[in-house]
């Protein structure tokens, strides 16, 4: 973690319902998909927080609300201490310098028709620069930063494989030389062995440029290697959130416990606590009432079904939204001993 | 060693495609024992799918092809059976499941009817029999109220749910064995893990072998018995989990290995394998591995490398194996 006092990204209660209508010339509100409600988390500079969670649970909403991409229904952003989201289209322009996004899908995030050079320098002709040597200097320089020949910037995306792209994705997220950058789940498409490189490309221009990372994904393992904190969704809500050491080696939140529990780990003599839930993730138009996990939890209470359970501090930067905390027992869902290191 | 429910031999299937014919899976050789469960795992172009659906007999052919080899299911070579016979061996004595549940099911007809369906094709058996074996089946698989969930159409069900009743759809005729093609993948962590724990169980329950295919290290080691590493089209090594986990010999292996995070060591760099996959048009000669290999030497790029012993049922296909020094 970052000594600085000041965190870069700031969010407090952000909540995105979409609105589901139904009626043919008349829409009419028929109910409203809850994928984001009442999320707060902080990102310190040069820091990493991962934010894991299974299919439909927010995490990427979250992520281009962070961005604006989307328009909240409620909440704050704040990126060094500036509001994003009472900024006008000119300041948010402005401020889009420095937050910049990757996403999952290498093929359907670089325009077919554009070479690599216009694909990477478009946010900074977006942001009123104009082509030139000088741009193309910077193209290139792009490129080497990110491992591929600088003599690449002639040629168009198909030409390239998928961990090659998404090496090109991430140089057009740097041109504007931002100091924060969402990754929506950018690695996952890529197999093992090419991920493991753009993984480690992700960490050396961290250390380079001092970059923040809002890490979404939905492999733990990654997660746990690129985080220095994490962030855990269900159903629209953080339930659990820690340093990266203290999360996985005792999670305290009864479905933290559950998906590390579940996750399949590439060791054949491991032996540790296996806890299963049982059912489907409920849908997020009608989420559960109270405790949103109470429907899978084995711990689960009256008190669950019926209250929203508050978020309880265990110890600093570890915080638990669960009523039974205290009385879960604890256990070490990787067969982790310690949360040292 | 007990006699081998399924022995692939030598198997070669080649695709016929505009730029000239590719070959997907090159001499592929593996044994399955009764009540084993056999992991193929590999990226993507590896041939573990191809591997698959050469097995069952379900190439899309054209543009697939057997070119050689052969598929021995009980000592019967299932390249050379009738297709009547194979059609009968099939969803009876061979289940399969495959990645998308979504898919895999008929839209218009009741979860209930496609399992009486699949019993009914290979015993002779009522319609109200065989809806009396669909909800018994739906019941071990572990869907609530099959009574009334058998009425159900897939898109009444969530995607854990319609893999369970793929599953109770392949196992309905008590098969000796089932091949599972990613068969979780398209699930999330927890529903998988409820999965893993349903297959292992009716594993148990019907004494059967399984071939499973996936790409993720964290099945193999959880799930599987012995397991194949494929690379570019062949084997590079197999042998039994542990050991693999343990001392793998191939440096593929040890590079897919070490380039996933496991969660429990931590290092500050993951190792990583340079470049990138080849493209099946242009595979290396030699060992396809080669290029991206660090203990490459002139000699690996003639010849391909054979299948050599690295302990008691464990080979890797590396010529260099006798010089390395097991990390």
């Amino acid at each position: 973690m970052t000594a600085d006092a000041r965190p870069l990204l700031k969010v407090e209660r952000l909540t995105k319902h979409f609105p589901v209508t139904a009626g043919f010339l008349v829409h009419r509100e028929v109910g409203r998909v809850r994928a984001v409600d009442d999320v707060s988390f902080h990102i310190g500079r040069g820091e990493t927080l991962g934010l894991v969670g299974e299919s439909g649970c927010g995490k990427s909403t979250t992520g281009r609300l962070v961005l604006r991409l989307i328009e909240p229904t409620s909440g704050s952003v704040e990126i060094e201490g500036h509001d994003v989201l009472t900024m006008t289209p000119a300041e948010l322009r402005e401020m889009r310098k420095g937050m910049q996004i990757v996403f999952q899908d290498p093929y359907s995030s670089l325009n077919p028709r554009m070479t690599v050079e216009e694909i990477i320098l478009e946010p900074l002709y977006v942001q009123g620069e104009k082509p030139g040597p000088e741009m193309t200097r910077r193209a290139r320089k792009l490129l080497e930063t990110v491992g591929l020949s600088p003599n690449h910037i002639v040629r168009y995306p198909h030409e390239f494989s998928g961990g090659q792209r998404q090496r090109i994705g991430i140089a057009r997220a740097l041109a504007p030389q931002p100091r924060f950058i969402v990754c929506d789940e950018a690695v996952s498409a890529l197999d093992v062995s090419v991920q493991a490189q753009v993984v480690n490309l992700l960490q050396d221009l961290q250390e380079e440029f001092k970059l923040s990372y809002l890490f979404i994904a939905h492999d733990l393992g990654v997660v746990k290697h690129i985080s220095d904190r994490v962030a855990v969704m269900y159903l629209g809500k953080i339930v659990e959130q820690a340093d990266k050491h203290t999360l996985y080696a005792t999670p305290r939140h009864p479905y933290t416990q559950a998906l590390l529990s579940s996750i399949p780990v590439p060791n054949p003599k491991l032996r540790r606590p296996r806890v299963r839930l049982t059912g489907d993730v409920p849908s997020a138009l009608s989420p559960p009432t109270g405790c949103r996990f109470h429907t899978r939890c084995p711990h689960a209470t009256d008190i669950c079904k019926r209250d929203e359970p508050p978020v309880v501090t265990l110890a600093v930067g570890h915080t638990v939204a669960c009523h039974h905390v205290a009385t879960i027992p604890v256990i070490a869902p990787l067969g982790i001993q310690s949360a040292s290191g | 060693m007990a006699t081998p429910l399924l022995s692939v031999r030598n198997l070669r299937t080649v695709f016929g495609t505009m730029q000239g014919e590719v070959t997907a899976v090159d001499d592929v050789s593996f044994d399955v024992v009764p009540g084993e469960v056999l992991g193929i795992v590999g990226e993507s172009g590896s041939g573990k799918s191809v591997t698959a659906l050469s097995i069952m007999g379900l190439l899309p052919q054209p543009p697939g092809r057997v070119a050689g080899g052969e598929i021995l299911f009980e000592g019967r070579d299932l390249l050379k059976m009738p297709k009547r016979e194979l059609r009968e061996l099939r969803g009876a004595a061979i289940g399969m499941i495959f990645q998308e549940p979504m898919t895999s099911l008929n839209p218009v007809f009741t979860i209930g009817d496609q399992i009486s369906e699949t019993i009914r094709v290979h015993e002779r058996i009522g319609a109200q029999a065989a809806r009396g074996r669909a909800i018994e089946m739906l019941m071990k698989v572990g869907i609530p109220s099959p009574e009334r969930r058998v009425d159900d159409y897939p898109h009444q069900l969530s995607g854990g749910m319609r893999q369970r009743v793929m599953i109770a759809m392949a196992l309905s005729c008590s098969p000796k064995l089932l091949l599972a093609d990613e068969p979780t993948t398209a699930l999330d962590v927890t529903i998988q893990a409820q999965i893993l724990d349903l297959l292992r169980d009716l594993q148990q329950e019907f004494h059967m072998a399984i071939v499973i295919i996936t790409h993720n290290m964290g099945v193999i080691a959880e799930f599987a018995d012995r397991v194949a590493v494929m690379y570019a089209g062949r084997i590079a090594e197999q042998g039994p989990v542990e050991q693999i986990f343990d001392a793998p010999a191939h440096p593929y292996t040890i590079g897919l290995l070490s380039s996933t995070p496991d969660m429990i060591s931590e290092v500050p760099r993951l190792r990583t394998i340079p470049g990138t996959l080849p493209s099946l048009y242009e595979l290396p000669s030699g060992c396809r591995f080669a290029p991206r290999c660090s203990r490459r030497i002139d000699a690996c790029e003639t010849g391909r490398p054979a299948m050599r012993a690295v302990a008691a049922d464990h080979q890797a296909a590396c010529i260099r194996l006798d010089e390395q020094v097991r990390a």
